[in-house]
């Protein structure tokens, strides 16, 4: 696994939204505020949005991480976040695919510029600096 | 809580189901308080909705809270001299209409919502709307209240300047005298001295 490439690509998100085969959850924490981005149907209207290709700007945000504090069996899933733009606001996401199958859409809020910039331009000068997306956690 | 199975990411049997609260803050007008149901997994921390109940209560509780709003909006647009009559007059909107939304005998509609917050930040809308939206009338009445905003933050900004520059203590009260931004070419001197060296402006007294 490349250290400054997603672990499952978002695009997989996308279709997994979009189809009624897959299961998509929101991990319902803090680190999901659709509010800000005027989604007020919940984890429905959220999958509507990925699946309708809203995010634009896509800009992955290295490295892809373990969930942090995962007492569940197995080893920890790998968390994929990227930066986006939806209508004028911009915004991060993070997912991983659960040891169920099952998506799971881990973050979902106003972008923290600060953090999410540095760790993309680190990964565009393929930088060895150590950092981590916010949501492995 | 009530014990469920199958957490959706782990797979864990440890699922419960509980209820939560939640408090959206819409827009500066409105937020919305409700309650709905979500399943925790004591394994590996997973909380998400349990079924379709969010948006269901969400839609409920934004009901109730149109109806709160909508009479604070149409109350506060009577305040500031938008008679029910002129609103009707100018957006085709029954004064009746606008009544029963005020008495709550009606539920506004959404867009009905939306107008009142629009008239409610720009009350110039109203004007408008008057003029039946043509464009080159609807840009001076823009650009009049534009100019009329930026000239009371100025006023604001250039009395605010003045009195951190200088205020005199006089008796019980504080005198806040103004200059006026081309007189201050003095004015640390005239701070020191204790005293102004020219004619001031008094602008209030606190």
């Amino acid at each position: 696994m490349s250290k400054f490439e997603p672990h499952n690509d978002i695009s997989l998100l996308i279709a997994a939204c979009d189809s009624a085969d897959e299961n998509v959850v929101v991990w319902d924490a803090p680190k999901v505020d659709l509010g800000y981005f005027n989604i007020f149907g919940g984890k429905k209207e959220l999958k509507q949005v990925v699946a309708g290709n809203e995010l634009d700007n896509l800009k992955y945000v290295p490295p892809p991480k373990p969930l942090d504090k995962w007492n569940a069996q197995g080893s920890a899933p790998i968390v994929d976040g990227y930066k986006f733009k939806l209508g004028n606001k911009e915004g991060y996401i993070a997912y991983f695919k659960a040891p169920t199958e099952n998506w799971v859409i881990k973050s979902f809020h106003k972008d923290g510029d600060a953090l999410t910039n540095k760790l993309i331009i680190d990964s565009s000068k393929l930088s060895l600096s150590t950092g981590g997306n916010d949501d492995g956690e | 809580m009530t014990a469920n199975k199958g957490c959706p990411v782990c797979g864990s049997s440890e699922l419960l189901h509980h209820k939560k609260d939640k408090d959206i803050q819409l827009d500066f007008f409105q937020s919305v308080k409700f309650s709905y149901d979500v399943d925790y997994c004591s394994i590996c921390g997973y909380e998400g909705e349990a079924n379709d109940s969010y948006p269901l209560a969400f839609s409920s509780a934004k009901s109730l809270s149109d109806k709160d709003v909508s009479y604070h909006l149409i109350e506060w647009n009577r305040a500031k001299g938008i008679k029910d009559s002129y609103f009707e007059r100018s957006f085709g909107l029954p004064a009746r209409t606008l009544n029963r939304w005020r008495s709550g005998s009606n539920t506004p509609s959404a867009t009905g919502v939306t107008l009142l917050k629009l008239v409610n930040t720009f009350s110039w809308l109203t004007e408008v709307a008057e003029y039946k939206y043509d464009q080159a009338i609807a840009k001076k009445i823009f650009l009049k209240n534009a100019l009329e905003a930026i000239n009371e933050d100025r006023l604001a900004l250039e009395v605010e300047e003045a009195s951190a520059m200088y205020t005199h203590e006089c008796g019980a009260n504080t005198v806040i005298y103004s200059y006026g931004k081309t007189d201050l070419g003095n004015s640390s001197e005239a701070i020191s001295a204790g005293e102004p060296s020219y004619t001031p402006k008094k602008v209030g007294v606190l």
